[in-house]
């Protein structure tokens, strides 16, 4: 009878199987690639098996300027993350529990926002950037992702507000909190996972944006997705597999840490707070 | 705010906390109209000119622009391309994305690893995703034309091929946002209401019964509002194409934002680019209000 179910459960298995190895698989090899010589990376079949030189590694790291690149996307990040949460948490609080009209519409105008796209945004910001001499400096762009942040921040953080008792407030605004000093004491430390779901899906979107930092950075404020191009072809030579797997996984780790240690926030943004788990 | 009734809650003036609400909201709002709708304004101005890095003068002309826009073949390229594949990646990863949910909800041993491994994909950068999509399409040296010919199937040239570039892109798009769909419908498929399917059962209906005529209808909200979130970012692919294509070859991989980008930032017709962009907002504000309908009713 076991046997038997074993067998039924087997394709099923297999395909789970198929599609792990599918999700992971180029991940890993582009890790591996980096450990390469540029003669191993050119031959058939490619080896599996292999002596990890860091070549790219320390060539990428000492001799070109990605390190200062990111640690401008660091930068624009963590500043980003700080002025959208500042932001976000007075509107997703007053949508989460004054009584407001048309709050829905409000609500939803935020949202809209995170629809538009990018490319029809992009040329005024250049122009106004370049007016007032913004281009190519990081608190540019810290400001422009703190806007395209702001909508998620607001609709995560009102979730959690709401879950959170009107009482809260009500029995420390008895013991003599005014309002601010009741958000501020009482909701806030027990919105910390909400504000933590927020900060770091917003840091993921910051650190993952190429369009508008491709467009108004130049070698000075230059964040990590837009220097990993400057290993791809120009007219001259053709890619740096070698250095251009090296940056790329250097920028893959914060992601990965931040989705290993909070997957559970990071999914909750990923969705808006659709779904609470 | 100290001299409100604390112990009347519900006599508390209502105005008074009304105008906290606003005040709270006002930065918000105030920092999106500047930051968003005001270059979305300008932009519609800009739109009406003939505004180009380096002429000296910019004329009002009107809607010249678009007019011009109709003649483009470059445009309807683009819109022809970006269409192709919207519908290439989202579909796809639909249906991709239902069949693993569903698989997923069975309980077995690992499945929580299982959900975490086949979720990483969405988590990495796409300017990374490109960058490793690249390397695997290289036909020359790397491995996935390897593995084809284990299997005696001749690997195409992939981003080089006029035909298969544009579905080399699509592949990269789909293996990172199939997750999407693995994630949002296997919390939708776990949290149906038990008690409809267990009627099914009882009346002998098979499992693709019970799938087919009461999982799937309850499901239809969630699934328009994923499906709709999903066309929305795929229709603003950019990333992609810059890192795998360049729009290559010829125009094959052009989609709607790469072609904006390239009419603004490299042929400096920034007045013609912004009357492009318009069209795309216009695709999108479409869009969006259908999603925010739909968002709403499930509200």
């Amino acid at each position: 009878m076991n046997s038997f179910k074993d067998r039924l459960r087997k394709p099923w298995i297999a395909v789970i199987g198929v599609m792990v190895i599918l999700s992971i698989f180029p991940i890993v090899w582009l890790v591996l690639t980096s450990f390469k010589t540029l003669n191993e990376l050119f031959t058939l079949p490619p080896p599996i098996i292999f002596k990890p030189v860091l070549t790219h590694w320390i060539h990428v790291i000492k001799y070109t300027e990605f390190g200062r690149y990111y640690a401008n996307s660091l930068i624009i990040a963590s500043g980003s993350v700080a002025l959208s949460l500042f932001l976000g948490m007075m509107a997703a609080y007053s949508l989460a529990r004054f009584d407001i009209r048309r709050k829905e519409d409000f609500a939803f105008w935020f949202l809209s926002t995170r629809m538009m796209p990018p490319a029809a945004v992009v040329i005024p910001i250049y122009l106004l950037y370049f007016r007032i001499g913004m281009l190519d400096t990081l608190k540019g762009l810290i400001i422009l992702y703190a806007a395209f942040n702001l909508p998620f921040v607001i609709w995560i953080l009102r979730g959690f507000f709401e879950d959170l008792p009107q009482e809260l407030e009500e029995s420390a605004m008895i013991d003599g909190c005014s309002i601010v000093g009741a958000f501020v004491r009482v909701i806030l430390p027990l919105a910390r996972p909400g504000l933590l779901a927020a900060g770091v899906f917003s840091f993921v979107l910051s650190i993952n944006e190429f369009f508008f930092a491709l467009v108004l950075t130049g070698s000075k404020a230059r964040p990590v997705s837009v220097a990993v191009t400057l290993f791809l072809p120009t007219g001259v030579r053709g890619t740096e597999y070698g250095n251009a797997t090296v940056a790329a996984t250097l920028i893959m780790i914060p992601g990965i840490i931040i989705y290993i240690l909070f997957q559970r926030f990071l999914i909750r943004g990923m969705t808006m707070g659709a779904i609470k788990t | 705010m100290g001299e409100e009734h604390p112990f009347l809650p519900h006599r508390e003036p209502i105005l008074k906390r009304r105008k906290i609400g606003y005040i709270l909201l006002l930065p918000s709002l105030l920092f999106l109209l500047v930051i968003i709708i005001y270059p979305l304004v300008y932009s519609l101005y800009l739109s009406f000119t003939d505004f180009t890095f380096g002429k000296p003068f910019t004329f009002f002309v009107g809607l010249g622009n678009y007019q011009d826009i109709f003649h483009d073949e470059y445009f309807f390229n683009s819109l022809t391309v970006t269409a192709k594949f919207t519908f290439l990646t989202v579909s796809t990863e639909f249906i991709l994305g239902l069949g693993v949910a569903l698989l997923l909800t069975r309980r077995f041993k690992g499945r929580t690893f299982i959900r975490t491994t086949m979720l990483a994909p969405m988590m990495i950068t796409p300017v990374v995703v490109g960058i490793i999509w690249r390397l695997l399409f290289q036909p020359d040296f790397t491995i996935l034309n390897y593995i084809l010919s284990i299997f005696k199937i001749p690997g195409p040239l992939w981003l080089q091929e006029h035909n298969w570039a544009l579905i080399s892109v699509a592949i990269a798009d789909i293996w990172q946002w199939t997750p999407f769909f693995i994630l949002i419908l296997t919390s939708g498929l776990v949290s149906l209401p038990q008690e409809p399917i267990e009627a099914a059962w009882v009346d002998g209906a098979s499992r693709s019964q019970t799938f087919w005529y009461i999982s799937l209808p309850l499901l239809k909200p969630l699934i328009s509002v994923a499906l709709l979130l999903r066309i929305i970012d795929s229709f603003r692919t950019y990333d992609l194409v810059y890192v795998m294509t360049y729009g290559g070859p010829g125009t094959a991989t052009e989609l709607l934002s790469y072609r904006i980008w390239k009419e603004g930032f490299v042929f400096q017709r920034l007045g013609y680019a912004a009357a492009m962009s318009y069209i795309m907002v216009f695709v999108l504000t479409i869009l969006s209000l259908i999603l925010i309908r739909s968002i709403r009713r499930r509200i």
